[in-house]
């Protein structure tokens, strides 16, 4: 009788733990679709200013934004709370294994702790943008310090999401239940796509204003650091073939969808506001420029060097070999820096400016790939050893 | 009554005033620019230009023919890393008949140069102004400005340092099972 109540007893254990992980992946799901609407937010605004123009603070992209944002704020706030509840009324599948207890007050996921820390920074980072637009005007350029607080800011929001997520894949291991196309490994890998993705939001300038550093073409230490991480971090985590490809697959699945949702947003805008286009429009958002398009490249190579690299050596050194080799395989077959050079219009108009553009970075081209390995390799053992951090969460 | 109905009109008289009045162009800067067979007017709202700041230039054509285009070449100080910029001028929103360029402005202080290009019935015709003066830019120096950009980075790696203690405790406590 007593093996029997014991046993009935574990069954409920575990469907309480399974309910509970319903629940903070409903969340954790809806959390990632509002950080991606700031992500089409973003991109339509950049694309709106390069096209169109006019800026206020209420255009319908910083609406996007902001009330993804926000909305982002109040889904986390409300996990924050209901998780506390239900731990102080004892509720099944809610224990001090797995909640983090924060300001002496709540117990909740850390995920949805770190997110609604990023969404305060994020409107912190709005008040500054106001402030520095009554300095300065509107939006001279995307290099401004609100603006990098903002897109920081939104990338901690993101990394709350990329713990919510992974806590529940952790905590589907432990079940046994864990397999590639689990709902918990999709929302995983969508939010490091997120990452990649929110880098292409700060690196425009880069192919437009500030090509060089040093004698580096500064834009591909930027974006190949942050596939490296990313990807690193996918296949050190999941230790599943085609984690890292996985991950490239949804950051060229979204990319997709900025491909097509902000010219059909802009033309909306404009035709609703009744303004014209400027002379030298663009056409597309330059975010989607500034997400490599061959990203899926890197993510085999990852899984490829990750996975065949273990059978010679280290975790760790596989990482680190998959980190120099992604990007610099990606950059040797993708250039988006040079690709910007005839995308813009201003440039293809004018022969010399587009001459001494593509002279700067053809004379940066051998030491930036060699920058480009060093920072795959920096990175990507920041992604293995943040992938442990990882391994560890599932509170 | 009837003072309260003077009082009320002479409000409303003020506040359509207000409505109705153009903010108007402030030109701290006029100057001419002769490209080829043509003459521009090229004002600046601000002058000096602070760095960075947002600056209203209108540019007139003496004589503009329909059909016309300017280009301008907007060159960057000797010994700064910025890039130049080109761009086609548009129509002033609040000038009629008047150009401008959309989100005009000067990325460093030194001294710039801007470059016309106009593409007219007689030819095309090219001029600049040789000195555009840039000084510092405004406000909080830019050394704090980019301090408060950062507290996301110092505040999330003040985060990963805690993490790193937790995962040693636990990895310390599960001898590296899940390493």
């Amino acid at each position: 009788m007593s093996a029997i109540t014991g046993s009935a007893a574990a069954l409920t254990g575990v469907d309480a733990e399974r309910r509970e992980s319903t629940f903070r992946l409903v969340g954790a799901s809806v959390l990632t679709f509002f950080w991606f609407l700031l992500f089409l937010g973003t991109s339509w605004d950049i694309m709106w200013h390069s096209d169109v123009g006019p800026d206020r603070f209420w255009t319908a992209p910083h609406t996007m934004m902001y009330s993804g944002v926000a909305v982002a704020g109040l889904v986390s706030l409300y996990m924050v709370v209901a998780t506390t509840v239900k731990f102080r009324r004892g509720a099944p599948g809610v224990t001090k294994a797995n909640t983090t207890p924060w300001l002496g007050i709540f117990r909740a996921p850390l995920g949805f702790i770190l997110s609604g820390v990023g969404v305060v920074g994020f409107l912190m980072s709005g008040g500054f943008d106001e402030f520095w637009h009554g300095m300065y005007g509107f939006d001279v350029t995307l290099w401004s310090p609100p603006h990098v607080s903002l897109l920081l800011s939104g990338i901690v929001g993101v990394f709350g999401a990329v713990y919510a997520m992974a806590s529940e894949v952790s905590r589907a291991r432990a079940r046994g239940e864990l397999r590639l196309s689990s709902v918990p490994v999709i929302g995983f890998v969508t939010t490091l796509a997120l990452l990649i993705l929110y880098t292409s939001v700060i690196t425009p300038p880069a192919m437009t204003e500030k090509l060089l550093l040093g004698p580096f073409s500064l834009y591909p230490l930027m974006a190949g650091s942050a596939v490296a991480f990313v990807l690193v971090l996918a296949a050190a985590f999941l230790r599943m073939p085609g984690a890292a490809t996985l991950t490239a697959l949804l950051v060229t699945a979204i990319r997709f969808v900025a491909v097509v949702l902000p010219p059909l947003m802009v033309d909306w805008q404009a035709r609703f506001e009744g303004l014209p286009y400027k002379p030298d429009k663009v056409g597309f958002t330059l975010t989607v420029l500034a997400t490599p398009a061959w990203t899926l490249l890197a993510g085999v190579v990852v899984d490829l060097v990750y996975s065949l690299g273990q059978r010679y050596t280290s975790r760790m050194v596989a990482a680190v070999l998959a980190g120099v080799l992604a990007p610099v395989a990606l950059f040797a077959v993708d250039r988006p820096w040079f690709r910007a050079l005839d995308a813009l219009p201003w440039v293809a108009k004018f022969g010399n400016i587009k001459q001494a553009m593509l002279s700067a970075h053809q004379g940066a081209l051998y030491p930036t790939f060699a920058a480009v390995a060093v920072l795959g390799a920096l990175t990507a053992w920041l992604g293995a050893n943040f992938a442990v951090y990882l391994r560890y969460t599932e509170k | 009554m009837l003072r309260k109905l003077t009082l009320a009109l002479a409000i409303l008289a003020m506040l359509s005033g207000t409505a109705l009045a153009h903010p108007g162009h402030v030109v701290m800067s006029s100057q001419q620019v002769k490209a080829g067979p043509y003459t521009l007017t090229v004002e600046h709202n601000v002058w000096p230009i602070k760095a960075n700041t947002n600056v209203d230039l209108v540019v007139q054509l003496e004589n503009e023919a329909p059909g016309t285009k300017i280009f301008a070449r907007v060159i960057p100080p000797p010994g700064t890393t910025l890039v130049e910029r080109a761009t086609p001028l548009i129509s002033h929103a609040q000038l009629p008949g008047t150009w401008t360029i959309y989100n005009y402005s000067l990325g460093a202080p030194g001294e710039w140069r801007m470059e016309f290009q106009v593409e007219g019935p007689q030819g095309r015709g090219v001029g600049a102004l040789e000195s555009i003066p840039v000084e510092g830019p405004p406000g909080l120096p830019l050394w704090m400005g980019w301090t408060l950009a950062f507290l996301p980075v110092f505040g999330f790696a003040w985060f990963i340092l805690r993490e790193r203690s937790r995962v040693r405790r636990a990895i310390a406590a599960d001898g590296g099972a899940r390493a």
